[in-house]
């Protein structure tokens, strides 16, 4: 019998995690990345209705925006062109039920995929306001990035 | 005493040919049965973790994922975890001198 998720869930618990850097900021909020393909129009002399489409060849793999409190006593993440790693985006733990019978998740579904990282904004130092940086990290296509799921 | 295990990190890529399995440059991390890390390929990569764990098994973790990659592996250690950072002798200037 398949298995089903019952559990609704917010990002709380969700991490980011990086192969060859040891960048460990307070994380607000992580924006996943969008997968696309390019539409390439049809469309003929002869065409009478809608734009007639057929999607393009390569997915672009997109990239992650990230939200962390500004760490002032660790590292920061590299921006350069010579530095590639994988990115890995672990969502939470979950409880998963089937009709009969209601387990914990041992393995998270996670997003994962080498690219490098894109760029660095440092916060806004004003009063009143969280020193909040953000740094984007592109996937390259290399490996992945590939979406696990759950088990 | 936990079981920590390294197990690969696949994943399938969707390609123009089809789906294709790949293999990241990371092994996921276990400790008694519960995926909470991973860890890079390259010697001396981090070791990321997800969430508080028991003092005694990030030492086994570390020193278990040392040993499989014949390599120090750092902790990814947030400026929030200095407690266990220093428990671990993983922030410079602690400890080291003592």
């Amino acid at each position: 019998m398949p298995v089903t998720e019952t559990h609704a869930d917010t990002g709380a618990g969700a991490t980011i995690s990086f192969s060859g850097t040891t960048f460990a900021a307070k994380i607000r909020s992580i924006q996943l990345p969008t997968w696309s393909i390019e539409d390439l129009e049809k469309s003929t002399l002869d065409t009478t209705a809608y734009k007639e489409f057929v999607p393009s060849d390569l997915v672009e793999p997109g990239e992650v925006s990230v939200t962390c409190l500004m760490p002032t006593s660790i590292d920061l993440p590299v921006v350069a062109a010579t530095v590639t790693e994988t990115c890995t985006i672990t969502f939470p733990l979950r409880k998963v039920a089937s009709t009969t019978t209601t387990s914990n998740e041992t393995t998270a579904a996670n997003i994962a995929g080498t690219g490098y990282f894109k760029s660095f904004a440092f916060p806004n130092l004003q009063l009143g306001n969280l020193q909040e940086a953000t740094f984007v990290f592109k996937f390259d296509g290399g490996t992945g990035p590939t979406f696990t799921k759950s088990a | 005493m936990y079981k920590i295990d390294l197990k690969p990190h696949k994943g399938i890529q969707r390609t123009i040919f089809g789906p294709v399995e790949v293999e990241h440059n990371q092994w996921m991390i276990y400790a008694n049965g519960l995926h909470v890390g991973y860890v890079g390929k390259d010697p001396g990569a981090p070791i990321n973790i997800f969430a508080e764990l028991p003092k005694s098994m990030l030492i086994e973790m570390k020193k278990c994922v040392e040993e499989h990659m014949g390599a120090p592996a750092p902790m990814a250690v947030a400026p929030s975890d200095e407690e266990v950072g220093r428990h671990l002798n993983l922030i410079e200037g602690e400890d080291e001198d003592e």
